[in-house]
């Protein structure tokens, strides 16, 4: 069964961008468009990796890596924040709620596809 | 899907959402204006250009993201309190979004740049001193990044130091990832720090102990370093410094240097030290020389300037191992020191040359470092042979226990180039020995120069013999200068060869080239030198000269016809002979056109020589093949080759490289046994495979040998059998050489199991093919359980050949002196046969004979079915055809001649039973015949 991986963010831009450079590779991908929609999506279906903004309406990226820890079956899931953001006080409150890395935007295709071989291998 | 594609494609979503976010902003300025100090408000600005910022940059495009960023700053900093929101910061703002919409709505992406290019006012950052800078987001490869604002000036080398806390794989990070975005950064090198490992019994494997060293040049600063590790900033010690010289790593060139300013350095370094040392031995010749001194202290001063230019264009700090500021050091010290010595006017002390022969090497062993990337030997620690440590003048004291200077290739190509001239300098002698019939002092001064720098030469580098001939004929030279009776002319001719040959053994050059160049003693004075000797390797790659092939070629051409011009002269000068009073005359051309000749072929020689090349370059690769290829089967292989450097046409060297490789493999695979089976036979665990090549009359052969089992023709004539290429009573009526050349039938394979090195049947056709192909034979020698050889002779060259001209069917040919075995005249009486099947005995063998004008034109003769000419005796010519030796009978054997083969083209090239035509000496142009298609 393919490895379903859930992007989340406000942007339909990057949510396009992180489908586009996944697509072909064999996972299953959905999309959210904030943390509380995000959220939801993983209560409802497995998910093997997520991939989450910081800055969004509802939910924040921070929230939501709070939140799924906290999810039975989640606990291990690999959390990859996807930020602009360059303040360190923001990785690092990403880091503690629980997020297993995270890719600079704008990210290049070909890295976006590096990391997310790393942390979950189709 | 490409990146492209993917960025064109987010571009489409992109112009969607952009719309929607400017319409946002438009609604939440409009909101702010009214009521500026409420951070809802504030926030509901900075979002919609946060993502706005965030999604432009995703689609590609780096000149908006870079545009809006400006603006999202000021945001920021009025969220945090740290900026006022004004009226005009309003008023900027909704022209930004106008700018932006103008932006998106034009289709031509340069426009769409010179229109934010001009507002960027609108984004200028806040005057907020408080405001840290933060540096621009790393764009796409290759897109422009136009947010240049906080680049400092050129990349820096940063020497990073990351120490994760030893419990770090606890929160589940993979300290890997944050090595590959530091890699990111720009070229970097990383070293693992391994020295809290503890023991292996005492590790606790959960734990990090490691920590990492890396140097990365960057243009992004310490601050994207330090973001890089931002993630785990809790947990980890980071420091991060500017790289000095004393901290600096030996980083690759490439890393280190522009790529065109490396290349531009060291062309001309290479340059000016292959002059520097032309200098070197001039003056050590001639050290009064002022000429070669000023062209040293000139070479030296340009070597030193090429270094300066290139240590001020290094991109990062230079480590103290690195070998381009000791370069410039010893090269501008050396510039000194032979300034001084042109400043005295005195001609060079010995001591000082000896100093300076050692400092080039160390300038040459400097060079090598700095050309590889590897660090310069210390200065503490001088190589044997090299001589004077840099930087400090060596006492004169110590001038005796310089170590002997053969030791280095440099110092070899030297010594090579010495013998070279000396030689020609030694035939001159000859020469003029021979001329005045003895040896006059003016002749003997110069002999005598030479001779002592050339024993002096010999004697350092050990080679007795030779150097004990140089002072043997420098005593009979002095003794000449100083008035005593002469030598007898033919002992000194006898002294003067002997030191020649003793030159050309220490020489590398190959015997055959030499026979050329040298004339015979007693000889008329060459119109003009000999083809000097090409120096060895190290000398050759300085001064060598890429060309192009097509233009050898059209050379070679155009010699090939200059070779032909030249046979109308003779032709001429006897018409004129014939005339009376003209004898003189014609007397005169016959002996320009002599002269003519010679030149002309010397020519030939020449450029026969600039497509040669040694058989080392394709033999270079066997030795890793023996070795691996004995291990993944288990034996024991040693691979020893002779006549490396026999030199062979590109052309003939580039199709034997393939069949080379195939009888190494197949000596290997099915010549050697295995260890245990040659122990039982009473050999040498360890097999032997040989390769000799050498020069045999006029073919250049190679000899590939194992001391293997060797062929059983048994084995043979019976898979000849199995595989159907032979019937059984034809198999068993082979002998025993032609049961060997069954391996060369395609298809053919022996060995029992198919093994991925070989035995699949394919590979000795090709073997046979190729060789024939370059024109050579191949054949098997092979004893049982003693071993095979395979035995490759080959022309040196294609392009100019010998061959026998013959007539027959009224038309005349020329069949390649390398085909022919024998030629013989045989009463038609002795003829036996009818047919198709008729035989010849010669030289003790019976021969099937076949008429030339038959084969050529089967279906016109087929009345007479291989009617032999009517001549009597019958020439008939011995050919190869195939692995075996026919009869051509044919109406005449014309004689031998030298021919440029040419390549047939339209419809003649595509018959077989042609070569190719050669043009004769007269002009004449005949068709070269394939004598192995013929007998097909």
């Amino acid at each position: 069964m393919p490895k379903t991986i859930l992007t989340v963010d406000d942007s339909a831009t990057i949510r396009e961008a992180v489908k586009l450079s996944l697509a072909g590779l064999g996972y299953n991908i959905m999309e959210a468009g904030d943390g509380l929609a995000g959220l939801q999506r993983c209560r409802e279906s497995r998910v093997d990796l997520v991939i989450t903004d910081l800055n969004m309406p509802a939910m924040d990226g921070i929230a939501l890596v709070e939140q799924l820890r906290a999810l039975p079956g989640y606990r291990f899931t690999p959390i990859l924040m996807l930020t602009t953001e360059s303040q360190e006080q923001r990785k690092l409150a990403g880091k503690r709620a629980g997020a297993t890395g995270w890719i600079t935007k704008p990210f290049s295709p070909p890295s976006l596809v590096a990391v997310v071989r790393k942390v979950c291998p189709p | 899907m490409d990146t492209t594609d993917i960025l064109r494609r987010t571009r489409q979503v992109f112009a969607h959402e952009a719309a929607e976010l400017l319409q946002e902003l438009d609604d939440a300025l409009l909101a702010l204006e009214a009521d500026p100090t409420r951070i809802e408000l504030i926030n509901g600005v900075f979002r919609p250009m946060h993502t706005l910022k965030g999604s432009s940059a995703t689609s590609g495009l780096a000149d908006l993201a870079g545009f809006v960023h400006g603006l999202e700053d000021a945001y920021n900093a009025a969220r945090e309190g740290r900026l006022p929101v004004t009226p005009e910061l309003i008023d900027r703002s909704l022209k930004v979004v106008d700018v932006v919409r103008s932006y998106l709505g034009t289709d031509d992406p340069d426009a769409a740049g010179t229109l934010i290019r001009s507002h960027q006012h609108l984004v200028a950052r806040p005057d907020t001193p408080s405001l840290t800078p933060t540096p621009p987001p790393p764009m796409h490869p290759g897109s422009p990044v136009t947010a240049a604002d906080n680049l400092p000036n050129g990349p820096s080398l940063l020497h990073v130091r990351f120490q994760p806390a030893r419990t770090i794989f606890y929160s589940g990070v993979d300290t890997g990832m944050f090595l590959d975005d530091l890699r990111a950064l720009g070229p970097a090198q990383v070293r693992a720090d391994t020295g809290m490992l503890p023991p292996f019994a005492d590790m606790d494997p959960e734990l990090c102990h490691l920590a990492w060293e890396a140097q990365v040049l960057t243009e992004a600063g310490e601050g994207a370093v330090r973001e890089v590790f931002a993630f785990v900033a809790d947990e980890c010690e980071l420091t991060i410094q500017p790289a000095t010289s004393a901290t600096a790593w030996l980083l690759p060139n490439e890393i280190t240097f522009d790529a065109g300013a490396f290349g531009d350095f060291t062309t001309e370094g290479q340059e000016q030290l292959g002059c520097l040392e032309a200098a070197l031995l001039e003056l050590d010749r001639d050290p009064t020389c002022r000429a070669h001194l000023d062209d040293l202290f000139r070479r030296l001063h340009n070597l030193k300037g090429a270094t300066h230019l290139l240590l001020a264009q290094a991109r990062c700090p230079l480590p103290r191992i690195h070998a381009l500021p000791q370069l410039a050091q010893l090269a501008h010290r050396l510039e000194d020191e032979v300034d001084a010595a042109r400043a005295s006017g005195a001609p060079l002390e010995p001591q000082i040359l000896e100093r300076l022969f050692h400092s080039l090497s160390r300038l040459q062993q400097l060079w090598q470092a700095l050309v590889d990337g590897s660090p310069a030997v210390t200065e503490e620690n001088p190589a044997p042979g090299c001589g004077a440590p840099a930087g400090t003048p060596q006492p004169a004291h110590t001038a005796a226990h310089v170590p002997v200077r053969e030791s280095t290739p440099q110092v070899a190509a030297a010594l090579a180039e010495l013998i070279s001239q000396s030689r020609l300098a030694l035939q001159t002698l000859r020469d003029a020995v021979a001329r005045a019939g003895g040896l006059t002092p003016a002749a003997a001064r110069p002999a005598l120069r030479t001779l002592d720098t050339l024993g002096r030469a010999l004697t350092r580098s050990g080679a007795r013999d030779a150097a004990l001939a140089a002072a043997t004929l420098a005593r009979d030279c002095e003794s000449i200068i100083q008035g005593a009776p002469p030598t007898e002319p033919a002992s000194l001719v006898l002294q003067v060869n002997d030191l020649l040959s003793r030159l050309q053994e220490l020489s590398p050059e190959p015997a055959h080239r030499e026979k050329a160049a040298t004339p015979p003693p007693f000889s008329t004075p060459p119109l003009h030198s000999p083809n000097p000797p090409t120096p060895p390797e190290p000398a050759v790659r300085s001064r060598s000269l890429r060309v192009d092939q097509d233009k050898i070629d059209r050379l070679m051409r155009s010699v090939g016809e200059l070779l032909i011009a030249r046979g109308t002269f003779p032709l001429f000068a006897e018409r004129l002979g014939d005339q009376p009073g003209m004898r003189g005359l014609a007397e005169e051309i016959r002996e320009a056109a002599a002269s003519l000749s010679r030149l002309a072929s010397e020519l030939q020689d020449t450029v026969m020589s600039i497509r040669m090349l040694p058989l080392r370059s394709v033999l270079q690769k066997l030795p890793r093949l023996v070795r691996d290829l004995g291990r993944s089967l288990g034996k024991d292989v040693s691979l020893v080759t002779e006549g490396e450097e026999t030199e062979l046409d590109k052309t003939v060297l580039e199709l034997i490289g393939d069949p080379l490789l195939h009888l190494v493999r197949n000596a290997v695979d099915h010549g050697i046994e295995p260890p245990g089976d040659r122990r039982a036979a009473g050999k040498p665990a360890t097999g032997t495979v040989r390769i000799r090549a050498g020069h045999e009359a006029g073919h250049v052969v190679i000899r590939i040998s194992d001391d293997g089992r060797g062929l059983d023709p048994e084995v043979l004539r019976a898979a000849a059998v199995r595989k159907g290429i032979l019937t059984e009573p034809n198999a068993a009526a082979l002998s025993e050489s032609q049961a060997f050349n069954l391996i060369f039938a395609a298809g053919f394979s022996t060995a029992s199991t198919v093994t991925d090195v070989s035995g699949r049947g394919v590979g000795m056709d090709v073997v046979q093919s190729n060789i024939r192909q370059a024109h050579g034979t191949v054949a098997i020698e092979s004893r049982r359980g003693h071993g095979t050889t395979f035995v490759l002779r080959l022309p040196t060259s294609l392009m100019v050949s010998r061959g026998i001209l013959l007539q027959a069917a009224g038309s005349e040919f020329v069949i390649p002196m390398q085909e022919v075995q024998d030629l013989v005249k045989v009463p038609l009486a002795s003829i036996r046969g009818s047919g198709r099947r008729r035989f010849v005995h010669a030289r003790g063998r019976v021969h099937l004979v076949a008429c030339l004008e038959h084969l050529l034109d089967p279906a016109r003769n087929a009345a007479h079915a291989n009617e032999l000419p009517h001549v009597d005796p019958l020439p008939v010519a011995l050919v190869r055809g195939g692995d075996r030796v026919y009869g051509l009978a044919v109406d005449r054997f014309v004689g031998q001649v030298d021919v440029i083969v040419k390549p047939l083209s339209g419809d003649l090239g595509s018959i077989p039973v042609y070569d190719g035509a050669a043009i004769l000496g007269d002009g004449r142009v005949v068709l070269v015949l394939n004598t192995h298609q013929l007998a097909a």
